[in-house]
């Protein structure tokens, strides 16, 4: 039998789209969490007056260095996510032995503090998602996101005035996170509504995220003002 | 049946032919009676006349130079009305509601592929039909990139198997050499990717390890053994080697993640000394089966190897001005031994 080449190409099209809709269906079959987000815990994401879509990104602390940030980058857990971190931090070999070891796949546990600080913070990681939401059952408050975990020697750091030194040390970092959230009509429009009255407008955005871990609106208020 | 590049050959050769048979001195040597001329002239016309009725074929130098700027404003042309499109797209796309994006992303590479199919019956010279290809491939990346968005789905390297698919099905649809190439080189990289996320990495670091890229490439180049169309195995082998050396100059000069277990300084002399052994024998085979890009590839892969290497042997025993000194002299003793091997082949 002949195939007509000119299906085949079409059918590239089709079979790519069917794939990626039957994922979004698959994620929204369910929800693994289910948390309300404010203005403090979102940036908006602006790529420039061109793009008329709309989308918040989520505000972590990634940018936290100290070893209370990294707190689950224990040596068992480092270790569970497939690193070898035999060698000690104050080695001479230490730097390039852990820069040779490539960032792996992990699943991360952030917590909604609703703190003006670090309003998400990284609590666990783990390679399997289902035991990281069983050690961290709260659905409301926790969401687990797909990341991307590295391993890295930091060199000591010598003390100054006022600042305790820090000894070398094995830690790790988590390189990606996808933070990136889109809001859809009609959600998008009431945000610019508002924020057309008040640019700093308070809001709630409610998320549900799914089965695969993938977030989606479900819905936006406006607190009352006082 | 020949396709068009293969019939432009054949028009060239003609062409070539009857160029030299009228050459008075060619004519002194080659004395033909004017029946055999009349025969050939004869046959030499029809030939073209064929070829240019079937193929749209260049069969004089000014329409093949008149063809070379229309393949560039095509590929030009797609390239821009491809960012036209996308831009468009962005400026409105949150105006609509969420079925409506979909939808319109899913149609735009079909449409797109409609009017190259509708051009491609048009005119044999496939210009219109590249162009629109070429703007139904960049609607098809956006198709993706903006459903992944509207549905916040995380990105994975399934995307680049698609888009590398959907290249390579557009190019061999309508002969488009340059669709072949983004083609294969979204290809490599998915290969890469899925291979970097197998082992338990992070699938967008591919490029931290040059090895796998190597070994794609690899297979890139040898691909033209088991395919059916002779116009496109050049294209399949410049592609694979190009990216083949790029991974190996990686390996031999960064400081890459490598699966060698030895020490950085090891890996860097084997990967080095590897890439100037197979560029040598790219421009050896290159010589040998008439492979003229090939040759240009593993000629330019073999001096760079031999430039890092002089670097790593002599850039700190000696000034700048030797080093560049003894480097030029080499390269005039590598001319004079070339010129010796061209007179001998």
């Amino acid at each position: 039998m002949k195939v007509n080449p000119l299906l085949v190409t079409a059918a590239v099209v089709v079979v790519a789209n069917a794939f990626a809709l039957t994922h979004a269906w698959l994620n929204r079959t369910g929800a693994d969490a289910v948390v309300t987000l404010t203005q403090d815990e979102l940036m908006e994401w602006s790529p420039g007056n061109s793009n008329s879509g709309l989308a918040f990104r989520l505000q972590w602390n990634g940018w936290e260095l100290g070893p209370e940030a990294n707190a689950w980058a224990t040596p068992r857990n480092l270790e569970l996510l497939g690193f070898d971190h035999s060698l000690p931090a104050d080695s001479v070999d230490a730097p390039e032995f852990y820069r040779r070891q490539a960032p792996r796949r992990a699943f991360a546990a952030l917590e909604v503090t609703h703190l003006e600080a670090a309003p998400l913070r990284v609590i666990d990681v783990a390679r399997d998602p289902v035991a990281l939401r069983g050690r961290h059952p709260n659905a409301g408050t926790v969401i687990i996101l797909p990341a991307v975990v590295a391993i890295e020697a930091r060199t000591a750091r010598r003390g100054q005035v006022d600042v305790p030194g820090t000894p070398a040390r094995i830690s790790g970092r988590i390189t990606e996170l996808p933070t990136r959230i889109h809001i859809p009509k009609p959600f998008s429009a009431e945000l610019r509504r508002e924020k057309l009255r008040d640019s700093k407008v308070k809001f709630g955005l409610h998320l549900r995220y799914g089965n695969l871990l993938e977030p989606w609106v479900t819905g936006i208020d406006f607190p009352a003002p006082h | 049946m020949p396709d068009r590049s293969e019939a432009q050959s054949l028009a060239d050769r003609i062409r070539t032919l009857r160029a030299e048979l009228s050459d008075p001195e060619v004519s002194r040597i080659l004395q033909l009676t004017d029946e055999q001329q009349r025969r050939f002239h004869a046959w030499a016309e029809q030939s073209l006349t064929g070829l240019e009725r079937d193929f749209d074929v260049d069969t004089t130098v000014t329409q093949a130079s008149l063809s070379w700027g229309m393949r560039l404003a095509a590929t030009l042309g797609g390239v821009a009305l491809s960012a036209a499109l996308i831009l468009l797209f962005e400026r409105y796309w949150g105006n609509f509601e969420t079925w409506m994006q979909v939808v319109c992303v899913m149609a735009l590479p079909l449409l797109c592929l409609a009017g190259a199919e509708y051009a491609s019956k048009r005119e044999r010279t496939l210009y219109f039909a590249g162009l629109l290809s070429l703007m139904s491939l960049a609607a098809f990346v956006l198709n993706l990139y903006i459903v992944g968005q509207v549905f916040n789905v995380t990105p994975s390297e399934g995307a680049l198997l698609a888009w590398g698919s959907y290249a390579l099905a557009l190019a061999w649809r309508y002969g488009q050499r340059f669709i072949l190439v983004l083609g294969l080189l979204l290809l490599i990289s998915y290969g890469c990717a899925a291979l970097t996320a197998s082992f338990g990495y992070y699938w967008l670091d591919f490029y931290a390890r040059p090895e796998h890229a190597a070994l794609i490439a690899a297979l890139v180049w040898g691909a033209p053994r088991y395919l059916r169309r002779p116009s496109f195995a050049p294209v399949y082998r410049a592609t694979g080697a190009i990216v083949f050396f790029l991974a190996i100059t990686a390996l031999a000069e960064g400081r890459p993640v490598t699966y060698l277990p030895f020490d950085l300084k090891t890996v860097q002399t084997v990967y080095e000394t590897l890439g100037l052994l197979l560029a040598g024998g790219l421009v050896w085979l290159g010589i040998r089966r008439r492979w003229d890009i090939q040759v240009s590839i593993g000629a330019i892969a073999f001096s760079t190897f031999l430039l890092f290497r002089f670097h790593s042997w002599w850039w700190d025993l000696m000034p700048a001005w030797l080093f560049f000194a003894i480097v030029g002299s080499i390269g005039v003793g590598l001319l004079a031994a070339l010129k010796i091997i061209r007179r001998r082949t």
